[in-house]
């Protein structure tokens, strides 16, 4: 399953060509939600062309920074790839060499990793250069330690990459997603 | 100079494919030329005498790839033990367990004493995860070897070395030998004759299969270095749970299949691991399967020797 994204807003020349106009902005979650309303509302007391046009520019703006907001939100990391957690879970196959979801193996248990301090786990015997990283499990340092853990953490247990940036940003949506 | 020539073919005979039955393979020596063959179908050698390799048994492992491990390594008990013709000894190279624990190598030998030979084993990354690990398996497996777990030993005319190689892992987790370790090897090998068949084993391939896998020992060609002057030598090798051959000089080198899980071919996966197979294929993968051997009389070992 990909990360949700925002609803494509109707490019402002087709909202144009049929003539139909936005309505006034009174909720932003309305914005988004009907970008473009599909049915043209009759006003005896139509605004000026001048009113419409500042009205249009506001919308759009509006939407553009709500898009760029929740897009931040999802893919704020260093690839900037959105996952897909289905093809996450088929490449954890390999990652059970040494790990597990829910027990500890060569490598730490990996349920709830998302978010966690690293060499967090009380139960598991981590390297000291692990233990020294400070690191937390996000997006970015999932990414980078996925890249090449012996460059985030040299001397760490860990020597499995992966080369492909989607590879891991799908791994990554799987363990935020479906290894909480 | 000497010039060895036995049962019609030249003592450099090369391993030109390999015979798998269940999983594990017999390697027979007849005039100091490994060679393998069927297990539960051929005879052993009539001069010579034969030994089984088994690799990766991962006791411990336990997940879809193979949901118990010790199923299998069972299986290639039974197939070695109702052999018609008893191996002299077998060897293990490496990943006896899956995590290093106490249980998991315990429950490994259980099986693997099933077969009533003398065993020869060579560490895996999963039987030395660290310094901890390290002292507890040199405890269990380490009489009589180095202090890094390194040991040689004679059969047959044959002289057989184990390698540690999994301690010092380098770059993507290549396996390395070290200085230390190279160095006795050098000395182990200086009073051999070059007319002595050498047997290398370890657990990481000696030979660069796919470093950017980690598939290949940093420093291996130091060690190969020192072999170059014999007439025959065999390496033997686990960790990438599949079959590759290759014949470099008087080198053959194999790799084995694992009695666990097996792994994807190098490229065609984002990344080495166990590899799910389909429900009931799993045998299959580990080695139901058969290639044919033939012996190769076309690389002639020519050894020269003073006239002292």
């Amino acid at each position: 399953m990909r990360l949700s994204r925002l609803p494509e807003p109707l490019p402002r020349d087709a909202c144009r060509e049929t003539g139909v106009l936005s309505p006034p902005p009174s909720r932003g979650r309305d914005l988004l939600a009907r970008p473009c309303a599909r049915t043209r509302v009759e006003d005896p007391h139509e605004r000026s062309d001048a009113s419409l046009r500042r009205r249009e520019k506001y919308v759009a703006a509006v939407m553009l920074a709500a898009a760029i907001s929740a897009a931040l939100a999802q893919t704020a990391w260093a690839g900037g790839l959105t996952g897909d957690a289905s093809h996450g879970e088929a490449l954890y196959e390999a990652c059970q060499d040494c790990h597990s979801l829910d027990k500890n193996d060569v490598g730490p248990r990996h349920r709830g990793v998302f978010g966690r301090k690293a060499a967090s786990l009380p139960d598991y015997d981590y390297s000291d250069a692990l233990k020294s990283a400070n690191i937390t499990w996000n997006e970015e340092t999932l990414d980078k330690w996925l890249t090449d853990p012996q460059v985030v953490a040299p001397g760490a247990k860990m020597f499995f990459h992966l080369d492909n940036p989607q590879d891991r940003a799908d791994v990554i949506a799987y363990l935020k997603e479906r290894a909480k | 100079m000497t010039h060895d020539h036995e049962g019609g073919f030249d003592r450099r005979q090369t391993l030109k494919c390999m015979l798998w039955a269940g999983t594990g393979v017999v390697w027979t020596v007849a005039g100091g030329v490994p060679a393998s063959r069927l297990i539960g179908s051929a005879k052993a050698a009539e001069s010579g005498f034969s030994f089984v390799q088994i690799s990766d048994s991962h006791i411990g492992f336990a997940k879809p790839a193979n949901p118990d491990a010790r199923v299998t390594l069972n299986a290639a008990i039974d197939k070695i033990a109702a052999m018609s013709g008893k191996p002299a000894f077998m060897i293990h190279t490496g990943d006896i367990s899956h995590a290093a624990k106490a249980n998991e190598f315990d429950d490994a030998q259980q099986m693997i004493g099933r077969a009533k030979l003398d065993v020869h084993y060579a560490p895996g990354e999963h039987d030395i995860l660290d310094p901890k690990t390290r002292d507890v398996y040199l405890e269990r497996f380490g009489k009589g070897a180095t202090g890094g777990g390194w040991y040689s030993f004679d059969q047959g005319g044959v002289h057989f070395v184990s390698l540690n190689n999994v301690v010092d892992l380098k770059k993507n987790g290549l396996g390395s030998l070290g200085a230390e370790q190279l160095e006795w090897l050098e000395d182990d090998l200086k009073a051999k004759s070059t007319s002595t068949p050498i047997v290398i084993f370890s657990h990481i391939p000696l030979w660069m299969i796919a470093p950017e896998w980690g598939w290949g020992t940093e420093d291996s060609a130091q060690a190969l270095a020192y072999l170059s002057r014999f007439g025959s030598v065999t390496v033997l090798n686990g960790h990438i749970h599949q079959l590759m051959q290759k014949v470099e000089g008087n080198v053959t080198f194999h790799t084995a299949r694992s009695t666990a899980f097996p792994q994807p071919a190098p490229g065609t996966a984002p990344a080495p691991g166990p590899k799910l197979v389909p429900a009931g294929e799993l045998r299959k993968w580990l080695g139901v399967r058969e290639v044919v051997y033939a012996p190769t009389p076309t690389n002639l070992a020519v050894t020269d020797s003073d006239l002292s």
